[in-house]
């Protein structure tokens, strides 16, 4: 009985961050930032940070939510100073998305399939996996508007602040774009018995 | 009051789940829903977008550190906690 809680202890030293959480975190990042490179450089960022700070963890939570926190925290910096290159407004209200979407009347020139219905075909793993993949492929701006949203949960005022975007009102349209290209993708890649 | 057509119908729809509307958008999107079956639609196929996103796990599944970036990580955390910051 001795060997498990030996094997624990180690587990807690930093050495074993990397191998223990290493790919939860670089997943993490990967589903809000594009680039591989820079997923990497968040996890390292996190980990060296979470050395500094190791004190800090009192097993209160445990160690990979501790993590995670860190990381959190890392790609909310990494995505203001990319707002700040280039702010969410410019890159997201320029976007062409709902161009041809509706006809000069207003109605859609298109309209939704009906690929949601009937409810059987829903909520199962197939289609679960298909929103992943849509949402990999929004571009980096949507991606991160989209998770810290619908997966991440948080609020207008915190989405304001975070990314710099100019006013609730171009908020909610980006998001509106957003959840269309997702839609749509989904449209797209869904097909029923085929 | 006009009208509201579709591409503003899908606005709406959208920012209901961000937040509440006010009264006057809340009866010029029912009205217009009464008569449009996609934009009835749309909004249940956005509320299943949102169901299927919370269930999410927060990370992109099946991706893994590749060999190169693991070890460099490796080697500045080795460094990193020789030069003593783990110490603290």
């Amino acid at each position: 009985m001795l060997a498990p809680m030996t094997e624990a202890a180690e587990d807690d030293e930093p050495e074993h961050w990397l191998d223990r959480h290493g790919d939860a975190l670089y997943g993490y990042a990967m589903l809000r930032v594009r680039e591989p490179a820079l997923a990497e450089d968040l996890v390292q960022e996190t980990l060296l940070a979470a050395l500094g700070a190791r004190a800090d963890f009192a097993a209160r939570s445990s160690q990979r939510t501790w993590l995670i926190g860190i990381l959190k925290n890392k790609l909310v910096d990494h995505l203001r100073r990319s707002g700040r290159e280039e702010t969410f407004d410019a890159a997201l209200l320029d976007d062409a998305t709902w161009t041809g979407k509706f006809d000069q009347t207003g109605h859609w020139s298109s309209p939704p399939a009906r690929w949601s219905e009937p409810a059987f075909v829903l909520e199962n793993a197939e289609l679960g996996a298909i929103v992943m993949t849509c949402i990999e492929r929004l571009p980096e701006k949507y991606r991160a508007l989209f998770v810290l949203r619908e997966v991440d949960g948080l609020s207008t005022e915190e989405l304001l602040e975070v990314l710099g975007i100019s006013s609730a009102n171009n908020l909610w349209v980006m998001l509106s774009r957003a959840r269309e290209r997702v839609r749509s993708c989904v449209e797209r890649t869904w097909a029923p018995g085929a | 009051m006009a009208l509201v057509d579709c591409r503003e119908a899908t606005q709406l729809t959208s920012a209901e789940f961000d937040r509440p509307l006010t009264l006057r958008e809340r009866v010029r999107l029912n009205v217009h829903r009464l008569v449009c079956g996609p934009c009835r639609l749309y909004r249940r196929q956005l509320a299943l977008l949102r169901r299927q996103a919370a269930r999410l796990t927060a990370s992109s599944p099946d991706v893994r550190l590749d060999e190169r970036a693991r070890d460099r990580i490796r080697a500045h955390l080795r460094n990193a906690i020789d030069n003593g910051s783990g110490a603290d």
